[in-house]
């Protein structure tokens, strides 16, 4: 895969932040109606840099992506970025101020073709060079180009990442919140995808992953985060993450023995 | 002989049908639209039928301008209407229960209907020359200018929505919201604009669907109720939530209506368009072209 | 009047409520006699009337929420059987009555079968298209007077075997009859368990059908109730007014006029209908006669307007206003105690048979399969959810169900239950076959199932959410109409509740109680009936450590009680002390199975969920 080219950033950005975080939530208490999900989470998030976030199932992942992307509304805590709080605000707010966010499942379009997909995640674009960059995405991802007039609903679970990853570069955006990406895909699409990644973040964009598969995602990211029943367990970089026996156990409860590293 | 004049009258009643069809069809449109985009199903929708014919009434009888030239003054006019129906009604019940969402369009069927029986009374009225006269040769069939230009109007605002919904940004947007709200917000669609966009179109289409029945038919605040089903069974037959379902769904109904009525008994035509709905409720409910749930 | 009359249940004689009703009935019954302006004795003849069609519809439209548009058919069935059997062979209207009541039944279920499986949007449009139908076939049948109509013969006036009379008073008391016929029945219905269930299945069919109740049959039996009592309604109506064509007693217009009753007073509740019919027809009635033929649709703007405003505001219409007003019909006495107490409170109960150790396979186990799978598969949204699976569970054990995201555990608990269906493979449940199982049926062979979503009726209290849990197989359609709930039912539910320590909240609504109590709720329904298998889709999702604790404890004690159980978790904390035995399933395949020690280090099981 060749190196991704330069796209006009869609507007100019607030000065750098002070202590030069991207992103900061501060005790951030979140959920549905009467059921609280996230329970005070605190992270921080750099310019360019990988982050993981692992756990078990219904730990409050998503729910908490949601909620930086504005889908839920933060009950309580702060949430910053660049220093400017961006707590309840609505999705294409937070879109426009450069956060993209790859739902799981699939955002694609089933009944849009490719390229149509392609083009509307530069909606919130209102320059002129959106078809240039479209054609050079189209040439950087050969697959897509093969299939850009075809309905997005005949995408492969990879392709239809792939799209998604591409999709997100007509934004520039500075934060891309990825939800289990490679949730089904083959380990061969699932290198492919983490390439992607390191590109985008060779690029300057910083990566807030969430995943099921904890392994690859550690080993990918800069640092990690360990959510538990809605809060943070464990922090600390990718490799320290990968080791440590007492988040192991988190996933595959206790054996009963002493837990052995892997 | 026999057969002679048979396949004339067939001929006569399919092309009638059919040109009856792209009508109906139009009639369809919006409703069929707003189905699709935002899962709303609008009893109300033919009282707006019935309001743009007295709309082009009293254009007609006030400033002597005919239906077709009424066109770009009531069209533009039912386009803010829907909008504002949109953000005083359906956006506050969009979210609830499907029972209470039936009742609040069935609200609004009764206000709009007895708010026209209020201010214009409820006498029909008519006028039968307002349109173009003279007839043209289809086929061997001659078919009156006015259905004749309605049909072509039908089928250009067809053209022209399906062209704005592939063509432009702002149609693929709305078909983004349609196929998948979520989605099109992470995208940054402001969809509630969307919502609003979509039902001043489906309105907009219904009162040129309006303006071009006008000739044909003497307007009542009643006049609704014969149309509400059949836009419903054009919406069913075709595949409720897709631009060309109206299309088809309500040439299939018109001619239903005009040859099954036409060949065998003419006071049941309306029996067999709404016994064809029946059925295609029961056994295919997404439509000739929709896709099964 | 249940809920009106809670605080009647709980054990006094006569509330405020029934002395008021006592009142008006007398008031009523004497009225006529005082009042002889013939206007306003029309217009409660219609008010009763109409409140008694309204009473009937809202038993399908409000209690089941088929919303019907068409209910003129029956009115019209009732006015032409009446008229038709007098006119033409001189029988007696009691005669007409009843023959055209037991036609409408007929005819409603003619058309129920079929089109109550529709989604409620297209069984109203089906309903407002059959209502058409009928209208013009009337307007094309000679025998029936076709667009003619038929006059009533009138010289059987004033004799009361023919129910025609010369004044209004006997036709007033006659509807009056006939409102208090209808009340009675809704009242009955409400009070007693069919009214549950058909409240439940309002709200999700499907949970309703996986308690075992058989929803299919309950909508046919409350559309064919509706059915018989409207078209009582049209042969008094036909003996009232003398004369019946289509446009009378078939248009769309009254349909629809019921609708608009039934939903301004109230749907789903006793009371609506009258509030409704006493409202909407005096006001149109008087302003009519106010504003004269000018004045034909202001009442019906104002209608309209209310009905946004109503489906805005209030959706539950009249009463809905008047319980706001302080109307209290939730009989609020014991739920003092801070909900969350009332949990620790339970928590903290010593529990005779608690055993945190997971027991071994052993003397639990019998070793005879309570299901057992072959072969199942199912492809589903174009993935090969199902795959091959094969697996038994035993008598008596606590089988967990363990994988990733998407490796087909729901879909497999779906194809058990009946809402999917696979497309190869056998299941048995208790030695005998499932073939083509709805989920009521599965209910009846001895299943149960939570779901991964909560899935509870939120707007019926926490006792009637569990009362919907009682054995539905061999419970019959009148013995639900006509009695309360199971003694047995009661008895059980009572100490299901006491060990949940929900006793003091039974009579709160579902959607008033906090997530876990929701989720202990929707376990204790499910377990009622005491089912031999028990499917637990993620007990403890999204629930704190010590409720978590407090639902295995449950899960246990149940276990102990001899309910085998198979559960989906993603909590490995608790499914691995919980469970005797582990399946893990992924990619739709089963790929190991074994004791929770086993699986936890088990190659495969470690790299699929954890990682490459």
């Amino acid at each position: 895969m060749r190196e991704i080219g330069c796209f006009p950033a869609p507007q100019p950005g607030p000065a750098a932040p002070v202590d030069g975080a991207l992103l900061t939530l501060t005790d951030v208490h979140s959920g549905y109606d009467r059921l609280e999900i996230i329970r005070g989470v605190s992270l921080t998030i750099r310019p360019a840099e990988i982050v993981a976030m692992i756990g078990p199932n219904g730990a409050g992942k998503s729910t908490l992506l949601k909620t930086i992307f504005g889908f839920l509304q933060p009950s309580a805590g702060e949430i910053r970025l660049a220093g400017e709080p961006i707590g309840g605000r609505t999705p294409p707010e937070i879109l426009r101020r450069g956060i993209c966010y790859v739902m799981q499942g699939y955002s694609i379009l089933p009944n849009l073709t490719v390229e149509e997909n392609l083009e509307l995640g530069a909606y919130i674009r209102t320059d002129r060079g959106v078809r240039a960059d479209v054609v050079r995405l189209l040439d950087l991802f050969p697959i897509l180009r093969e299939r850009r007039r075809q309905r997005a609903r005949i995408l492969s679970g990879g392709e239809r990442r792939m799209l998604e990853l591409a999709r997100v570069l007509l934004l520039d955006p500075r934060l891309v919140l990825l939800d289990e990406p490679t949730i089904g895909l083959a380990p061969s699409i699932i290198d492919e995808v983490y390439r992607i990644v390191h590109d985008l973040r060779r690029r300057g964009i910083a990566l807030l992953i969430v995943e099921q598969n904890a392994r690859t995602a550690l080993r990918n990211a800069d640092r990690a985060y360990v959510l538990e029943q809605g809060r943070v367990r464990f922090e600390g970089s990718g490799e320290e993450i990968l080791h440590d026996a007492e988040v192991q156990r988190a996933y595959l409860g206790s054996t009963g023995r002493n837990p052995t590293a892997l | 002989m026999g057969a002679a004049v048979d396949l004339d009258l067939f001929l006569h009643a399919a092309l009638n049908g059919l040109i009856l069809g792209l009508v109906y069809a139009l009639v369809a449109l919006g409703l069929s639209f707003i189905w699709g985009v935002m899962d709303v199903v609008n009893l109300a929708h033919a009282e707006y039928l019935m309001l743009a014919m007295y709309a082009t009434y009293w254009v007609w009888t006030l400033g002597r301008i005919s239906p077709g030239a009424a066109i770009p003054i009531v069209v533009p006019l039912f386009f803010v209407l829907g909008w504002l129906t949109y953000h005083l009604l359906v956006r506050r019940i969009l979210r609830a229960a499907l029972a209470t969402q039936i009742f609040a369009t069935f609200g609004l069927l009764f206000f709009l209907r007895y708010g026209a029986f209020a201010a214009f009374g409820p006498n029909v009225r008519g006028v039968l020359e307002a349109g173009p006269a003279g007839s043209v040769l289809l086929f061997g069939v001659p078919v009156a200018t006015p259905k004749l230009i309605a049909a072509a109007v039908s089928l250009a605002a067809f053209g022209g929505l399906t062209l704005f919904l592939r063509r432009t940004k702002t149609g693929r947007a709305m078909q983004a919201t349609a196929q998948n709200r979520d989605v099109a917000l992470g995208l940054g669609i402001p969809t509630e604009r969307m919502y609003a966009l979509a039902w001043g179109i489906s309105i907009a289409s219904v009162a040129l669907a309006g303006a071009l029945l006008f000739p044909f038919y003497q307007v009542s605040p009643t006049i609704g109720d014969a149309f509400l089903l059949i836009a419903f069974a054009s919406v069913v037959l075709g595949g409720f939530g897709r631009v060309d379902g109206a299309l088809v769904g309500g040439i299939c109904i018109g001619l239903v209506e005009n040859v099954l009525g036409t060949l065998l008994l003419p006071t049941f035509k309306l029996l067999f368009v709404f016994a064809i709905f029946v059925l295609m409720l029961l056994v295919r409910p997404e439509g000739l072209i929709g896709e099964p749930q | 009047m249940t809920r009106l009359t809670a605080s009647a249940a709980a054990g006094r004689r006569m509330t405020p409520q029934a002395w008021f009703l006592l009142g008006l009935g007398a008031v009523l019954v004497v009225l006529p006699f005082i009042v002889h302006d013939t206007f306003f004795l029309n217009a409660l003849f219609l008010v009763f009337l109409f409140g008694a069609m309204a009473q009937a519809w809202n038993l399908i439209g409000g209690y089941a929420g088929q919303i019907s548009f068409g209910h003129a058919v029956f009115f019209g069935l009732g006015a032409y059987a009446g008229a038709v059997l007098l006119g033409r062979y001189g029988l007696s209207p009691w005669l007409g009555a009843w023959l055209g009541a037991a036609i409408s039944v007929l005819v409603s279920l003619v058309i129920g079968f079929p089109a109550l499986r529709l989604r409620r949007h297209f069984f109203a449009l089906a309903t407002l298209a059959l209502g058409e139908i009928m209208r013009i076939l009337f307007l094309n049948w000679p025998y029936v007077g076709a667009a003619i109509g038929l006059y009533l013969p009138l010289e059987y006036r004033n004799r009361f075997a023919y129910l025609m009379w010369d004044s209004k008073v006997p036709y007033y008391f006659t509807a009056l009859a006939l409102l208090s016929l209808a009340t009675g029945v809704a009242a009955v219905v409400d009070r007693h368990r069919a009214g549950v269930y058909l409240r439940a299945l309002n709200q999700d069919e499907d949970a309703a059908g996986m308690l075992g109740i058989p929803t299919r049959r309950y909508k046919l039996y409350a559309m064919a109730l509706s059915a018989a009592l409207t078209s009582l309604c049209g042969t008094v109506y036909a003996l009232y007014v003398l004369y019946i064509d289509p446009y009378n007693v078939m248009a769309g217009r009254i349909s629809l006029l019921i609708v608009v009753i039934a939903l301004i007073g109230g749907r789903a509740t006793v009371i609506g209908p009258v509030l409704g019919a006493l409202f909407i027809i005096l006001l149109s009635e008087y302003t009519r006669s106010w504003l004269g033929g000018a004045g034909g649709g202001v009442d019906f703007i104002l209608f309209g307007a209310l009905i946004m405003g109503v489906s805005i505001r209030e959706p539950r219409g009249l009463v809905g206003l008047l319980r706001r007003r302080g109307f209290k019909q939730d009989a609020a006495t014991e739920e003092t105690a801070p909900i969350e107490a009332s949990v620790q409170q339970a928590a903290a109960k010593p529990q005779p048979d608690r055993d945190p150790r997971p027991a071994s396979p052993g003397p639990r186990a019998s070793g005879e399969p309570v299901l057992r799978i072959a072969g199942l598969s199912k492809r589903f949204g174009g993935v090969q959810a199902v795959r091959d699976v094969t697996f038994q569970v035993y008598r008596g054990e606590i089988c967990g169900l363990i994988g990733p995201n998407g490796a087909g555990k729901t879909t497999l608990f779906d194809c058990l239950t009946g809402f999917q269906r696979p497309d190869r493979g056998s299941v048995h449940l208790n030695g005998s076959s499932l073939r083509h199982p709805m989920p009521h049926t599965t209910a009846w062979a001895g299943c149960g199932r939570t779901f991964q979503a909560m899935r509870i009726f939120a707007d019926l209290t926490v006792w009637e959410n569990l009362m919907c849990g009682q054995e539905h197989r061999g419970e019959g359609l009148w013995r639900a109409t006509l009695h309360g709930h199971a003694a047995a039912a009661e008895t059980h539910g009572h100490a299901l509740l006491e060990s949940l320590g929900l006793w003091s909240l039974r009579h709160r609504l579902a959607s008033a109680l906090s997530y876990g109590q929701q989720k202990l709720l929707s376990i204790a329904m499910a377990v009622l009936r005491e089912p031999a298998l028990m499917l637990l889709d993620e007990p403890v999702a999204g629930v704190n450590p010590v409720l978590a604790e407090e639902i295995t404890r449950h899960i246990r004690r149940l276990n102990a009680q001899g309910i085998t159980f198979l559960v989906i978790e993603h909590n490995m904390e608790v499914i691995m002390a919980l469970a005797h035995r582990i399946l893990f399933m992924a990619g739709g395949e089963i790929i190991a199975q074994g004791p929770p020690g086993e699986i936890q280090r088990h190659e495969k099981v470690r790299e699929l969920y954890y990682g490459r």
